[in-house]
């Protein structure tokens, strides 16, 4: 998995040191609860657990996820101490096990 | 309210179980060979009702009404599949932001741990709603619990 290009796209922008977050991550974040039209058969729960956050390697943002958030994630959060050319990093981890790594320049 | 807030329910069954002696060690194992999300709070998400999620987050502490939480969400929700939620407090020193549903079938949706230089005026993201129900936000800062609550009706359910 590791050798998978990310899919979620993370915007930033920047004003007075303070840093603005958009990340849109591909996830079906399926509830468990949903039946397969065909086989009549309950489709897994699949979905985001973590979501973290780091400015230049420290977390400044993390979430945890249940099915509730809804289908292609969007997080959107502001944070203080930011310049132009930090290295904004944003993971995810499913409960499955997946991963997603997204390293993004603050600009 | 000076003490810190019971927030991790299984590290204090741990201590008391680590006072008794060897039976702590299989719990010990257990607990640290978790991966680094083990933080994900599995009990809570398991809750059925609002107040069991709430129940599970924080033991039972109180938690005061707050009118420093503005929770923006649409009066009326055509799809509940996507809803568009944001939080902004000003209340300081926070250490977390959860968001909980009064009916989907998983009533806890969310938690948000805010790190140093996290600021709180513009959290958003979009939520799932089964039905017209209450949306409640509970903050948590590094002295009590606060929360607000809101009122979404739901056209369509996005549960399913």
């Amino acid at each position: 998995m590791a050798d998978t290009p990310s899919t979620t796209r993370v915007r930033t922008s920047i004003a007075e040191g303070i840093c603005t977050v958009r990340a849109m991550m591909r996830h079906v974040m399926e509830t468990g609860s949903r039946k397969d039209r065909q086989t009549g058969a309950l489709i897994p729960a699949h979905h985001i657990t973590e979501v973290t956050c780091e400015h230049n390697g420290r977390v400044v943002m993390s979430c945890a996820w249940g099915t509730g958030i809804a289908r292609n994630p969007l997080l959107s959060f502001r944070f203080r101490g930011a310049r132009a050319g930090d290295i904004l990093t944003l993971r995810w981890v499913d409960n499955r096990g997946a991963t997603d790594v997204t390293h993004v320049t603050i600009e | 309210m000076t003490k810190r807030l019971p927030v991790n329910r299984s590290r204090r069954r741990l201590l008391a179980a680590s006072v008794s002696g060897v039976a702590a060690l299989p719990v010990a194992s257990w607990l640290f060979s978790r991966p680094v999300y083990a933080a994900w709070p599995r009990a809570a998400f398991a809750a059925r009702t609002a107040e069991g999620a709430l129940r599970e987050l924080y033991g039972g502490a109180a938690i005061d009404p707050s009118d420093r939480i503005l929770i923006t969400l649409p009066d009326v929700a055509e799809d509940g599949a996507v809803v568009p939620l944001t939080v902004r407090t000003d209340l300081e020193r926070v250490q977390s932001i959860v968001v909980v549903s009064e009916k989907n079938p998983v009533p806890l949706i969310a938690r948000f741990d805010f790190g140093d230089g996290a600021l709180t005026d513009t959290l958003a993201t979009r939520i799932k709603l089964a039905e017209s129900e209450h949306v409640i936000v509970v903050v948590q800062t590094a002295e009590r619990l606060y929360s607000a609550r809101r009122y979404v009706e739901v056209l369509i359910g996005g549960c399913t």
